[in-house]
């Protein structure tokens, strides 16, 4: 039987879903990077340029932030490696097979609503007038309200709470295919419980933390929500600078979708290396 | 029993019609399309129009000028915008788009509400015809907490730069060049710079400088007035820049409130309600306009419910007096309100908008 027709049926959808809505609005950037004006105005005509590049390293007004960007981001992942790491072994191994629906269900709940609801649940927690102020301020801990919000720690913890399940699953997922006998047999040999860390699940959970680092690292590089809404002047983002140039009612697109470009190429660039000493590290292990 | 087979088939059909709806819901003519700021078209005024005429209003809140302009701009292939809501100072920027058509006032019996400061106005005609109808007036003013901030220092635009409101401190960062512009003793309007662009710049380049280099003092760069009411509702600021919509709904005493337009100055505009260039449902957007115009009251409904200055005639009359008092202007605050220049902003906010990019970078 001639199943040829029925592949390409089969894999048409995911392909158009990928080149259309995937590399279709990148390209569409890329293009419009290289215009001197966009929207285009009736009557006039494109035209290529490169200003929209050598504006970025003209200025150390746009550098700056996208060092901070890729400090801040590369930062946080680290941070939430730490958190989720334990979080994840204790699912993977320390719950009974019966519950760990339970628990993942639990985990998963915060995010059955939408991520702006999400970052505004921060500001009623952490707010001047919010729930943890009012605990301290009628336990007499504070007089006045402490502040929270605004800063790193308002702005770190949206960046931990929206990603954290991007981190927590492939590592998850990476530790429970780790068989029990090879930590029982470890165990058996003697190994102590830092040893079979380091020497047997960690090496096999690698490709997870990989995965979850490079999931993390590029979510955080391009989040706009969270700077905008939980951070303050001190704090500001990349992607705010670049929303800014899509938000004014003029033909400052191409700067924005410039910058953009930039700010994806020095990310996918950065979490490829991220991947590729994984991988060496994991190549040697072998 | 159901099969695997028709379930398929039913999930199919509604992901076709899923795929087409758009389409579906532009061929229908019994409805009209309109983005507008919050309250600019009152929910009881929707409610009994879309009962007595079976159109239905499908209105998008929009918070700024600029999304409004890109989003129309962007639906230019698969127009669906019927009416949009113009600032008087960017309708040349609109025109100059091909993003709106001339209103037919003959088609609009009820353009006598209209107070005639506003229904005459020059900025509102060009090449021999009208391009919008005017709704409602905003101005930025100063929002302080007087029981934290003296009456001298809530009304003066120095207050958002001045190091003893450190932390308690926004504005809205478009607005923040056009304030620290006004509090340099600068021309808001730009009208002086029209012939002299170099000027212009210098103009924004001080402003510009001047608010980074006070960023310090600032809790939170924000995208609206909207924003700004949510601050001072938690109590995260005592002072800051607000438009008088957004001020009026904190004006009621639930809270310590004060508005002001401070002694430099500041810039007000006018909203008005366009109809679009390739309005998909024209005639239904005339049809909403006149039953807009002619509703009795109109003017109150829209006070109550955007908290803007409507620009109908007498339409504080049906208010308590408790309502006339946050509605008041004072002759001295409407000579400190200087309207954005049809003119002159375009290079305004052309110099401006870069410069907001570059304070947010900073």
């Amino acid at each position: 039987m001639n199943t040829q027709p029925a592949r390409i049926a089969l894999l048409a959808f995911p392909a158009f879903w990928i080149l259309l809505l995937h590399l279709g609005p990148m390209l569409a950037m890329l293009r419009i990077s290289f215009l001197e004006s966009f929207p285009p105005l009736p009557g006039s005509a494109e035209v290529a340029t490169l200003a929209n590049y050598t504006a970025f390293f003209a200025n150390d007004v746009y550098i700056v932030p996208m060092l901070r960007t890729l400090v801040f981001s590369f930062s946080a992942t680290l941070l939430l490696l730490v958190l989720t790491y334990p979080l994840a072994f204790f699912l993977a191994k320390g719950v009974r097979a019966e519950r760990k629906l339970t628990y993942l269900m639990i985990l998963f709940a915060p995010f059955w609503v939408g991520e702006i609801i999400r970052i505004f649940s921060i500001t009623v927690t952490f707010g001047n007038r919010g729930a943890v102020n009012w605990v301290l301020l009628n336990l007499g801990i504070l007089e006045r309200p402490l502040r929270m919000l605004y800063g790193y720690f308002s702005l770190s913890t949206g960046i931990i709470h929206l990603s954290a399940l991007y981190m927590l699953m492939p590592i998850y997922a990476a530790i429970e295919k780790i068989p029990d006998n090879l930590l029982e047999a470890g165990r058996d040999l003697g190994a102590g419980p830092v040893s079979r860390f380091f020497d047997i699940i960690l090496p096999l959970s690698r490709e997870g933390v990989a995965t979850g680092c490079a999931l993390v690292f590029l979510a955080n590089v391009g989040t706009y929500s969270v700077p905008a809404l939980l951070g303050g002047p001190g704090t500001s983002m990349f992607s705010e600078t670049i929303g800014t140039f899509f938000h004014t009612a003029g033909s400052q697109w191409p700067v924005g979708s410039a910058f953009s470009v930039l700010l994806l190429t020095a990310s996918l660039t950065i979490a490829a290396l991220m991947m590729l000493v994984i991988q060496r590290r994991k190549g040697r292990a072998r | 029993m159901i099969s695997r087979r028709s379930i398929l088939r039913t999930a199919g059909a509604a992901a076709s019609l899923s795929l087409f709806a758009p389409a579906i819901a532009r061929a229908k003519s019994q409805e009209v399309n309109i983005m507008t700021y919050a309250g600019h078209v009152p929910d009881a005024f929707k409610a009994k129009f879309e009962a007595e005429t079976g159109i239905t209003l499908n209105i998008r809140i929009v918070a700024d000028q600029g999304k409004q302009f890109n989003t129309m701009v962007t639906e230019t292939s698969s127009p669906v915008t019927d009416i949009c809501t113009v600032a008087a100072h960017r309708i040349p920027q609109f025109r100059g788009s091909d993003l709106l058509a001339p209103v037919d006032v003959s088609r609009l019996p009820g353009w006598s509400a209209l107070n005639p400061i506003y229904s005459e106005a020059d900025w509102l005609k060009a090449d021999g015809d009208v391009w919008s109808v005017p709704v409602a007036l905003g101005a930025t003013g100063l929002g302080s907490n007087p029981d934290l901030v003296s009456e001298e220092d809530g009304s003066s635009w120095g207050s958002l730069f001045n190091e003893a409101f450190a932390g308690r401190v926004s504005y809205v960062v478009l607005d923040a060049i056009s304030l620290a512009i006004a509090y340099q003793g600068n021309d808001i309007t730009f009208n002086s710079y029209i012939d002299d662009r170099a000027k212009a710049q210098d103009v924004v380049n001080q402003a510009r400088d001047f608010v980074i280099a006070n960023k310090g003092i600032l809790l939170k760069y924000t995208e609206s007035s909207t924003e700004q009411q949510q601050l001072f509702i938690n109590d995260e600021i005592d002072v800051g820049q607000i438009s008088f919509g957004e001020a009026a709904r904190l004006l009621n005493g639930e809270m310590p409130f004060r508005f002001r337009i401070p002694k430099e100055g500041t810039f007000g505009f006018v909203r008005s309600l366009g109809i679009a260039r390739h309005a998909p449902n024209a005639e239904a957007a005339y049809t909403f306009l006149d039953a807009f115009l002619s509703e009795p009251e109109i003017g109150t409904q829209i006070a109550r419910s955007s908290g803007s200055l409507p620009t109908f005639s007498g339409f504080a009359d049906p208010m308590t007096e408790a309502e006339k008092a946050i509605f008041a202007f004072s002759d001295e605050d409407l000579k400190r309100i200087h309207f954005e220049s049809p003119t002159a902003s375009g290079l305004k906010y052309e110099l401006i908008d870069v410069a907001v990019a570059e304070i947010k970078a900073s």
